[in-house]
């Protein structure tokens, strides 16, 4: 079999040499064959006719001889395929379902390939990346697995560690980059000096930072990121030595890095971290990120174990800050694409189901299809063609088919990964970096291919079965009792993918709904929110208040303006969600070091009627509540649930250390609780200090508008640059988009499982409804004869009703224990809804019911209006 | 059917091989020894026996060579290989069989 389609290959590849042993073989003949003839007696011209008549026509034989040599197949596939294209011209119903859905199938999946190649599987833009690894301070006993590292601690794994080419640290820091009519507050990182050696990256313009910036005291430098450089600096290609003015100093820019420069958290700025002593001597604060580069022959265990014992050392020796800290080695890359795996993972599970659902589908249309072709088939094999030449138009027509749906699919695979720009979540890693590459274009060609392979193969497992009687004599006019159990199977299997695929994306609707619907316990419409850190502008206290009261009237008397709020926190702003409080309730003995944290947020006395926070009892904030009254707090239910269950907590004290030492505070009142950090997530507790008792440097100003908020968005970063040029604004955004780009995950997933779903179920029915015409159109005859004999057409209709729905039973059935695995799946996102949530998989096997039976009513009503008598004669 | 003496239908092999057991021959030597040896009762067309003579090549039942002519022709002869040989054996067996069967069934038959 190999060595006869070797042999076949060899002569195409050498046809010109081939044909001319041909030419030559017969020209041979022809010559003997005259020689023969004159040798008897004919006249030269007369034998040279009769020779040429016995051979048959040269051309006859040569193409005798180039079928010998499996020439002709090879010149035929062209012939073929145009014959297919005509064919399929003739039906260009057939042909486009058929090229729409392996299409579609392909597209969806070559899409979702394309975004988990880019996000999981391509490594990351570094040398040699599986080698980066994140270093953590752990603190399990107040359930700190992953905490950030201080300072003296790194230095200490600097010196001692010894499994690293580098390890580098990082300080995630915020400076006021100064424009002409605004200051805005960007992410800048400071960085140690391993950082860029340990990423091995090279800038793409200048260089990146040199032991000699380190130095103190040294001229300030910064590289900048290759989107800052574009969005801020216009792209500037001669902006190496250019200065900057971060945070009022001018810095000069010495490098610019290249695009997908990029690590868990995304900076705009790098400048030189250089700590003073008492950074330096620092255990406590654990703020740096710490990141390694393993040496070649260094495992992932062999650097965490170094690192425990490291971990071990200090803690005897530094007992007072180091006890219980442990220490975590984490592959940089799990760091960077955190929960987002699941995520890729579900659509590409997803993608796969509507991928089986096209496959399916193609393949009943595809049986019905060779139904047709089968009779034709059988008079042909009747007469003698052999099986290969039966085959070939239907395999023709399936590569054919099978081509322009990949094609179709490469174009709707570039759809989609248009759409997965638009909807994905923000925070997906390398979100723009997922493109319709080659290896995505490969796999939609090879999918598209395998999809044709599954037709070929079904036409020759039909063909095989050809038999010049059995087609010639049945009196059917398509398929077979086989070939309609197969078209079952397939239209029953589409009925349970598409049910799982349903079943997931109601489940996702329905945490959706809940998520959007969830008593947040605060308003997101009409508010517009930004931040400032004034960390040296205002040093003295009084300045700052006069800062902060001069900003809010400020801002009260730009138009449309209803009020204006001043918080340390925001819901729903990343990163800005409050600082952890240490909490010790009246009374509680509690040891030093491990006390109960709530979240702490400082306010100004508005915060809670601007933001719309109920308030439950005692009293709320007001102006009075400054640094010459009693130090008081205001606490929400979750707060009063977890550490005042049993007593009345309004006017208990309660001892809160927020950044600072442990202060007595008197509680005056109960606030509603507020879904900050996430939406779909229980309440936490909360304490609010006033702002004039507690002065932070981190101001998130809430300001509530009349209309619409996005129309004052333009207004605010002048309005600061009249107040203070050198205080920056940061995260500028209204409200609703906060929310927005909390439900970004969520939504995006439900967008595309929905998408499939519909696909699927579409596909489905298009399947029942084909399969119960195929059905009427078989069995039109025993029809006939049960019409004549007297059966009434609301019998037929009620039995051809029943055999789709038994059909559709069985397909829900094996659907829906298949849904109840995937939902378990999918248990990750959902929220409220449970994943064996019985309404749910009701509604789905409910709605593909019905439509299964929409779909087979239009050929089982054409069944009752078949006249007897033509179709007895017809038969 | 055109014409009676066209070969029956699976003999050409056996008639191939039958002709180049005493040695090596070209495509028109073949026919023609198949046509004087029947005494014209079975006629080659060249139709047939080209891609027959290709098959059993690709096969290696025989083997060719190309030799260069007196006219300064290129001719293709044809030889039988071992497996060619043992195939014939077989084939003969099968034939002798066959026409004794064919004929205990014409003698019954009276004819």
């Amino acid at each position: 079999m190999f060595s006869a389609s070797f042999q076949r290959l060899r002569a195409w590849l050498n046809r010109r040499a081939v044909e001319r042993d041909f030419a030559d073989e017969l020209q041979d003949h022809l010559a003997r064959d005259i020689e023969f003839r004159v040798r008897q007696g004919t006249a030269r011209d007369e034998a040279r006719r009769a020779a040429l008549a016995t051979l048959g026509g040269v051309g006859g034989t040569t193409d005798a001889l180039r079928d010998a040599h499996g020439l002709t197949s090879m010149d035929d596939l062209r012939r073929d395929l145009i014959y297919a294209s005509r064919r399929l011209r003739r039906s260009p119903g057939y042909a486009l379902l058929v090229i729409g859905t392996i299409g579609l199938g392909v597209g969806a999946a070559t899409a979702v390939f394309s975004a988990v190649d880019g996000v999981l599987l391509k490594p990351l833009p570094f040398r040699d990346p599986a080698r980066l690894v994140t270093l953590w301070q752990t603190k399990p006993s107040v359930g700190l697995e992953r905490d950030d590292v201080a300072p003296r601690v790194f230095l200490d794994w600097v010196e001692r560690t010894r499994s690293y080419t580098h390890v580098a640290a990082g300080n995630p820091y915020s400076v006021n980059y100064r424009a002409r009519d605004r200051t805005e507050t960007v992410e800048a990182w400071q960085v140690s000096e391993g950082f860029f050696p340990f990423l091995e990256a090279r800038p793409r313009l200048g260089r990146t930072l040199r032991r000699e910036d380190f130095q103190p005291g040294g001229a300030p430098v910064v590289v900048v990121d290759h989107d800052f450089w574009q969005a801020k600096l216009g792209g500037d290609p001669a902006i190496v030595g250019a200065s900057l003015t971060l945070d009022a100093r001018p810095h000069t820019v010495v490098g610019v890095m290249p695009p997908g420069f990029t690590l868990p958290d995304r900076s705009a700025l790098w400048m030189p971290w250089v700590p003073d002593s008492s950074q330096r001597d620092d255990r406590f604060g654990t703020y740096l990120k710490v990141y390694g580069r393993l040496k070649e022959d260094v495992s992932l265990e062999g650097a965490q174990a170094e690192l425990t014992r490291i971990a071990a050392q200090l803690e005897r020796e530094f007992p007072r800050s180091n006890t219980g800290v442990g220490a975590r080695v984490i592959p940089l890359r799990d760091v960077l694409i955190g929960g987002r795996a699941a995520l890729l993972w579900t659509l590409l599970g997803a993608s796969a189901l509507l991928l089986l659902v096209t496959v399916a589908n193609v393949s009943a249309l595809h049986l019905t299809r060779l139904g047709r072709h089968r009779r034709e088939a059988a008079i042909r094999a009747a007469l003698g063609a052999q099986r290969g030449r039966l085959a070939r138009p239907v395999l023709a027509e399936g590569l054919l088919l099978a081509m322009c749906g990949g094609a179709f699919g490469i174009g709707a695979g570039w759809l989609g990964v248009r759409i997965i720009h638009a909807l994905g979540p923000a925070d997906l890693p390398r979100l723009h970096e997922i493109a319709l590459d080659r290896r995505a274009v490969a796999l939609a060609l090879v999918l598209a291919l395998a999809s044709g392979v599954v037709l070929g193969l079904m036409s020759l497992g039909r063909l095989k079965r050809v038999s010049a009687e059995s087609a010639l004599g049945s009196r059917t006019t398509t398929g077979t009792r086989g070939s309609m159990r197969t078209r079952r199977v397939a239209v029953g299997a589409q009925l349970a993918l598409a049910m799982v695929l349903l079943v997931g994306s109601g489940l996702l609707v329905r945490s959706f709904v809940a998520v959007l619907n969830a008593e947040r316990g605060y308003r997101t419409d009409h508010l517009l929110s930004f931040t400032t850190w004034v960390y040296g502008e205002y040093p003295r206290r009084e300045a700052l208040q006069q800062f902060v009261r001069g900003t809010i009237e400020r801002l009260e008397e730009l138009p449309g303006v209803a009020a204006v709020a001043m918080s340390s926190a925001l819901p729903l702003a990343d990163g800005i969600t409050g600082e952890r409080a240490d909490i010790v309730m009246d009374g509680a003995a509690v040891v030093e070091g491990e006390e109960p944290q709530s979240r702490g947020v400082v306010v100004w006395p508005s915060y809670f009627t601007t933001l719309g926070i109920g308030l439950r009892r005692g009293r709320a904030l007001t102006a009075v509540d400054d640094e010459r009254g009693e130090g008081v707090v205001v606490v929400n239910e979750a707060f009063v649930r977890r550490f005042s269950p049993d007593r009345e907590v309004v006017g208990r004290m309660v001892g809160v250390g927020l950044m600072s030492r442990q202060r007595p505070r008197r509680v005056v009142g109960v606030v509603a609780d507020t879904r900050d950090g996430r939406l779909d997530g229980p309440p936490e507790p909360v304490v609010y200090i006033p702002w004039l008792q507690q002065p932070l440097a981190a101001l998130t100003f809430v300001v509530r508008t009349a209309n619409d908020p996005a129309a004052l968005m333009p207004m605010v970063p002048r309005t600061m640059f009249q107040i203070d040029p050198r205080v920056g604004i940061a995260r500028l955004a209204t409200l609703e988009q906060l929310v927005e780009a909390h439900v970004r995950e969520r939504r995006f997933l439900l967008l595309l499982l929905g998408a499939f779903a519909a696909s699927a179920v579409l596909l489905a029915c298009v399947g029942v409804a084909g399969l119960m015409g195929q059905t009427v159109v078989e069995r039109s005859r025993e029809i006939g004869v049960r019409m004549a004999l007297g059966a009434t057409p609301a019998a037929i209709r009620g039995e051809l009703l029943g055999e789709a729905l038994r059909m559709a039973g069985i397909g829900l059935g094996a659907g829906g224990l298949a849904a109840l695995a995937a939902a378990q799946l999918l248990s990750r996102f959902l929220y409220l809804v449970s994943p064996r949530d019985l309404t749910g998989f009701a509604m789905a096997a409910g709605l593909l019911g019905t439509l299964t039976v929409l779909a087979a009513l239009g050929p089982s009503l054409r069944a009752t209006r078949l006249d007897p008598s033509r179709v007895l004669q017809e038969g | 059917m055109a014409d009676s003496r066209e070969v029956l239908h699976g003999t050409l092999d056996l008639l191939i091989l039958s002709s180049l057991q005493s040695g090596a021959l070209h495509g028109w030597g073949i026919a023609h020894l198949i046509r004087n040896r029947s005494s014209e009762a079975v006629l080659v067309t060249t139709g047939a026996l080209y891609p027959a003579l290709h098959r059993l090549e690709a096969r290696r039942h025989i083997k060719a060579r190309w030799q260069t002519s007196e006219s300064n022709r290129r001719a293709k002869f044809y030889e039988l290989t071992a497996a060619g040989r043992k195939v014939l054996g077989e084939e003969v067996a099968w034939w002798n069989r066959f026409v004794a069967g064919v004929a205990g069934v014409m003698t019954a038959a009276g004819g």
